[in-house]
């Protein structure tokens, strides 16, 4: 019963910190739409390079052009969204190294959850806003697909931020952890937005673990064209498998946190 | 009493030291700047895969002019290019923000011009650390190619010019800060205008006849297909053409940012502090 009164908790914080950074986003309405609009078309930029590569080459191991769009749609919403509510995962490694954490530390609130929330990336709804438009106008989707598509797009949301703070915790024992924790995510990234079935070996299996590149795009891309219970259940259990890791491998991190005497303030 | 630019030449020479010094302050942190650089390992891994997928559909030859060799060399060239796009734009857009114009104004060089110097010693750097770690990396995953000395030669020359060029239009962009909040997105979406119309990924002559005609009629191609092709070819033939299209566009920018620069310097107004 406790633990499900502080997951509801969780999430009404959530709710709120949502509403109260979208508040503030729109108070520079014309800076929010213009940084939304040009992730929509950096998006949609990428899209129509994949659709001249696929013109031209109509079948890369199986993948066709169907293939790519529904990764996109799928990898496009879920960053998106776990972007738009944990916006702060990207600046994680930045804030333990500089002792930005004293102010969270003092609050009644978990830590994790409660840093994460409190930012938002404005450009991540228009990744969000892609995946949703693309995937509603180019993959014609039926009811089960859309259902299909919205879980996904929550399991990468929840995936991307397990792994940003996997990465970005490296800081608590190297430090100065940007650089890396930027590298592992534009590596998650990169791997995420290509047809999967172009790696092989020992790099598939790279893209099942270390960067679960697999469960982003693959996998969901084959479960929403044919449904099938056991990649399905695979990418639930993974997810949470590495959120449960990340707060995990966090909490012990914060052991080894020291407080910088920073004054600070909400930013 | 502000101190005059001075001439051409003394002005040339200010910018050079402005390249020199900048140079010198990158090369304290090398190792940070080759871990950045990191990424161009993925994305040329990531391709190699890719064009040996599509190798076993097509023939990549017949189909783009290229042989699979070839195009990840020709990828090291414009991820270098790429990737060496300095993060100093949005200290434009930070210094019409925070008012720290006012005292770059008052310095005894223009501020384009200092800002052109820092920029040219950052992205001479960078572009030498990608082009380094991605020919190991092409090395590694598509073996060496023969490369012609003129034409590596003729390739490295139009890149400078097209690092100028690019500059002044990424310029031109940010100067618009003296009217909006933020001109990340506009700059964005330039980065991207250059890379799908600029060949950064694939050759023009792989897109689809449609994109291909469409990139080949606009000038993006000049700051990373025309310098990237000259690098794989046997000859450097067409390089006095690449440098005249480079130029007229440079020119057309650098009117932009003059026009652009003189508009914005009246809406600035320093009230000391």
């Amino acid at each position: 019963m406790t633990t499900v009164r502080r997951a509801v908790g969780m999430v009404r914080m959530a709710a709120a910190m949502l509403a109260a950074n979208a508040q503030a986003a729109l108070e520079y309405r014309v800076a929010f739409a213009s940084q939304v609009l040009a992730m929509l078309i950096n998006d949609a930029v990428w899209l129509v390079f994949w659709l001249a590569y696929f013109g031209r080459f109509p079948l890369v191991h199986g993948w066709s052009r169907l293939d790519v769009v529904t990764m996109w749609a799928v990898v496009g919403s879920g960053i998106g969204l776990g972007a738009t509510v944990a916006g702060n995962a990207l600046r994680l490694a930045g804030m333990i190294a500089s002792g930005q954490l004293d102010f969270y530390l003092a609050m009644p609130r978990p830590v994790l959850p409660h840093l994460l929330v409190s930012r938002m990336d404005l450009t991540a709804p228009g990744d969000m806003l892609f995946g949703v438009v693309v995937f509603g106008f180019m993959v014609h989707p039926g009811a089960g697909q859309w259902l299909l598509f919205a879980t996904f797009s929550l399991t990468t949301a929840f995936i991307f931020v397990g792994f940003t703070v996997l990465a970005q915790s490296l800081a608590f024992w190297l430090g100065d952890a940007e650089g890396l924790a930027g590298q592992l995510w534009n590596a998650l990234t990169s791997f995420s937005t290509y047809p999967t079935v172009i790696f092989h070996g020992p790099v598939k299996l790279l893209l099942f673990t270390v960067i679960p590149a697999g469960f982003i795009a693959y996998v969901p891309v084959r479960v929403i064209q044919r449904f099938a219970w056991g990649p399905f259940l695979a990418v639930v259990g993974f997810t949470v498998l590495i959120v449960t890791v990340a707060v995990a491998v966090f909490n012990a991190g914060l052991r080894r946190y020291e407080s910088g005497n920073l004054l600070l303030t909400r930013d | 009493m502000i101190r005059r630019p001075g001439g051409p030449w003394r002005l040339a020479g200010k910018v050079l030291g402005i390249l020199g010094i900048t140079v010198r302050a990158r090369l304290a942190y090398l190792g940070e700047m080759v871990v950045r650089s990191l990424f161009l390992v993925v994305i040329l891994f990531v391709f190699a895969q890719l064009w040996r997928a599509t190798t076993a559909a097509s023939d990549l030859k017949a189909s783009t002019g290229f042989t699979l060799a070839q195009l990840i060399w020709y990828l090291v060239f414009t991820e270098a290019i790429a990737m060496s796009t300095g993060l100093r734009l949005g200290e434009v857009d930070q210094e019409v923000r925070s008012g720290d114009i006012a005292y770059r104004l008052a310095r005894p060089l223009p501020y384009p011009m200092f800002h052109l110097g820092a920029a040219l010693g950052e992205r001479l750097l960078r572009f030498l650390v990608c082009l380094v770690l991605g020919s190991v990396v092409a090395l590694a995953v598509a073996g060496p190619i023969h490369l012609a000395p003129a034409s590596v030669a003729a390739a490295l020359a139009s890149a400078l010019v097209a690092f100028c060029v690019d500059w002044v239009w990424s310029f031109a962009l940010a100067l618009l800060a003296f009217w909006f909040e933020d001109t990340s997105g506009v700059q964005l979406l330039y980065r991207r205008a250059v890379m799908l119309l600029g060949g950064m990924l694939v050759p023009l002559d792989a897109y689809p006849h449609w994109l291909a005609a469409v990139s080949r009629a606009l000038p993006f191609k000049l700051v990373m297909y025309g310098p990237a092709r000259l690098f794989v070819a046997s000859t450097p033939a067409g390089l006095g053409r690449l440098l005249a299209a480079q130029l007229a566009f440079g020119a057309v920018g650098a009117l932009a940012v003059a026009v652009v620069y003189r508009a914005g310097l009246r809406r600035v107004s320093a009230q000391g502090g």
